[in-house]
């Protein structure tokens, strides 16, 4: 990776943590905000689906449970591989990395891909998919692929930043981190967005 | 002048054969171990000089480097570890 690059996909390495976890902090409750006023709901870890009664609680908790699952699980991974992990920076990895997936968010609100969406939704649900025009095809395979990008970003930088953090450099290392991955979001969606939801 | 601490011609570790006395010009001829910090490359050395330097704070090396905390202190852990191995292979 070049030098120009390296900031991008692997801030952890560069910026104090104090730096990392204001910002991370703060794109945070942005996307609380964003999910709250876009009313979608984090029923996973890496899953959104829309909820038009979602209050600012609910998407306040869900948002904290998210990091908090993803963070400990983590932590607790890289404390057996390297003790002189810190939280701190476990944590800021978990929350640098949802900054692309709060932007994929922010970018489906925008009127005219919503409005694609829209229509892909109601020719779904009165099954008349041959309705949509080529320009709507086009515009969600699109956003599908913009949103596939930001999903690889985010999870490029959670790497990063767990490698970091935690020094790790055998495959085993990764094995287990994309274990712990599958297990926060099976723990998230089927025990504790079952609890937040009522909220 | 850079100490050369690698044979040129097979690229094994070089050992001290000759110590001189610049005053009485006395030579010492022997087969002697280069202390371990000279083993060290230029950049290893220099990192353990700015760490002593730094009064032992990853956290400020850091900072002078302009690089974060647990990068500086992986870096730290892979000289500490390659130390190891060599001090264990003596």
């Amino acid at each position: 990776m070049s030098k120009k690059w390296k900031p991008v996909f692997n801030p952890f390495e560069r910026y104090p943590e104090k730096a990392l976890a204001i910002t991370g902090t703060i794109s945070l409750l942005l996307s609380v905000l964003l999910f709250w006023w876009a009313k979608q709901t984090n029923d996973g870890v890496y899953h959104v689906s829309p909820k038009a009664d979602l209050s600012l609680t609910g998407s306040l908790s869900e948002a904290i449970i998210c990091t908090l699952v993803v963070g400990t699980l983590l932590w607790a991974l890289g404390k057996t591989i390297n003790p002189k992990t810190r939280i701190i920076d476990v944590l800021n990895a978990t929350l640098i990395h949802r900054i692309p997936l709060t932007i994929g968010i922010l970018v489906l609100q925008l009127p005219f891909i919503k409005s694609v969406m829209d229509q892909i939704l109601q020719a779904v649900k009165s099954n008349r998919l041959e309705t949509l025009s080529g320009a709507a095809l086009w515009t969600s395979t699109l956003v599908s692929l913009l949103m596939l990008a930001f999903f690889v970003y985010a999870i490029v930088l959670l790497v990063n930043g767990f490698r970091t953090a935690v020094h790790a450099r055998k495959t085993v290392h990764y094995l287990l981190f994309a274990a712990v991955l599958i297990v926060a979001e099976l723990i998230y969606r089927l025990l504790l967005y079952p609890l937040l939801s009522t909220l | 002048m850079k100490l050369p601490i690698y044979c040129p011609s097979c690229e094994n570790p070089l050992k001290v054969s000759q110590l001189k006395c610049d005053s009485c010009n006395t030579q010492v001829n022997g087969n002697y171990e280069l202390p371990l910090y000279l083993k060290l490359s230029r950049e290893e050395q220099d990192f353990i000089m700015e760490f002593f330097l730094a009064s032992g704070s990853i956290k400020e090396m850091s900072k002078q480097a302009g690089i974060s905390y647990p990068t500086m202190r992986n870096k730290m852990d892979d000289m500490i570890e390659k130390i190891k191995k060599m001090t264990s292979n003596v």
